[in-house]
This record gives structure tokens, C-alpha cells and sequence, in this order.
């Protein structure tokens, strides 16, 4: 059974950048299981991505400290994603982002992994202590 | 990133998941143990997830609901770390 959806009352402001954690994050059978996953709970094709607040990655690290495990990033801009036909739900807690597609396709898929560039070095990585 | 980089793990999860309390839902079915018909995690039970990309992370099983897994990651502390402190390393 799914869960109900509860949004943020949040809308997708200009200049907002979201990424994905990884560079192999968007291939199809990873970014497939990411899709599978949230239609499960929600029932809504989609997959998750991180706001980074006002641009800054460290203060994104600080909301999830997964985020300063990562070398590798992939980058989109929101408003770009929305434009194309791919809308941005507020979910879950702050930075928490999801993309919703319209079905769980190749070619979708394919649209959507273009507005990812990428991957590029994660600016807030730290690397661990031994 | 070398293929050195990647190895073994129990369960597979999506990094961009994990909430701001280090737990993350993983699906049995969607990890390498997923033809393991003697896995079988429970709540409690310490266990490596991966990507396919970053060394895995040690966590603990915080809920199970049968397919699906939430665990809770220790950060700081890779897999590899992990074994070594479990035989008394250092």
C-alpha cells in the first residue's frame, strides 16, 4: 500500500540546482531501481535529488552528512527540469527534492539524464581519516 | 574512480535517499543477496549497503517489512574499518 504524499508548501525557485549523489547514479538499471522504489511508496514514477541551498554544498552536507561522503556529483538546474515536462515535488524533509516522470521508460530516462551534467567533484567531500 | 574502489555488500541503496537520520529504505530485491534464499536480516543485525560506486558503509537494520530493508548508516566508518575494529584491531 503507499503512503500519502505530503509536500512542503515550497515552489521551485529560479536558480535552484539540485543534484544525485554518484556518478553512475543515472544509468538506467540504478536510476530504474530509484524509480521502482519511489512508485512503491508513492505511486508516483520518480527519483530523488538534493537542493543545494542557495548554491552552497557545504550547508548541504550539514542537513546530510551522506553528502560528504561522495567524490563524484551530477548537477541539474530545476527550473529546466520543470520547463521540460519533469516536475519537482517538495517531499520528505528539506533538501529533499523528487522528479517525477511519466513513466518508467528508456526514453524518459534518456530525456531526463540529459539535464544532468556531469559527474564533477563533490565540493563538500571529505575524504576519510584512517 | 578504478574498479578497486568498489566491493562487496549486502544490500544496494540510492545515496540521494538517505534522510538526515542516516537511514535509508533498501530493497532485498534489488541487492546482490537477492537469489540468497538464507538471507534473511533482521532488525538489529549489522550489515554493509553499496552503490556500485563509493566503498560500502557499515549500518544497522533499523525495520524490516518482508522485501523491504531500512537501515541506518555509520558514517566515518567504512565497511573495511568495520571488520578491522571487529577483531580488535588498534
Amino acid at each position: 500500500m503507499t503512503e500519502a504524499l505530503a509536500l512542503r508548501s515550497e515552489e521551485v525557485p529560479s536558480g535552484l540546482v539540485v543534484v544525485r549523489l554518484g556518478a553512475r547514479t543515472m544509468v538506467d538499471d540504478l536510476l530504474m531501481r530509484s524509480v521502482e522504489q519511489c512508485h512503491d511508496r508513492w505511486g508516483i514514477w520518480g527519483f530523488s535529488v538534493f537542493e543545494v541551498p542557495n548554491g552552497h554544498y557545504d550547508r548541504l552536507a550539514r542537513l546530510r552528512p551522506i553528502v560528504a561522503e561522495r567524490r563524484q556529483l551530477l548537477v541539474a538546474d530545476a527550473r529546466a527540469l520543470v520547463e521540460d515536462g519533469f516536475p519537482l515535488l517538495p517531499t520528505l524533509d528539506s533538501p529533499h527534492w523528487t522528479v517525477v516522470l511519466a513513466a518508467a521508460t528508456a526514453a524518459q530516462f534518456n530525456r531526463v539524464r540529459a539535464h544532468f551534467e556531469g559527474p564533477i567533484a563533490n565540493p563538500s567531500y571529505r575524504a576519510p581519516s584512517r | 574512480m578504478s574498479d578497486m574502489d568498489v566491493d562487496s555488500y549486502d544490500l544496494w541503496y540510492d545515496a540521494t535517499t538517505v534522510g538526515a537520520d542516516l537511514v535509508v529504505e533498501t530493497w532485498i530485491s534489488h541487492s546482490p543477496c537477492a537469489s540468497d534464499a538464507d538471507f534473511d536480516p533482521q532488525p538489529g543485525d549489522w550489515v554493509t549497503v553499496g552503490d556500485d560506486e563509493e566503498p560500502s558503509i557499515r549500518g544497522r537494520i533499523t525495520r524490516r517489512d518482508a522485501n523491504k530493508v531500512w537501515v541506518q548508516l555509520e558514517l566515518g566508518l567504512v565497511s573495511t574499518d568495520a571488520a578491522s575494529q571487529a577483531v580488535g584491531d588498534g
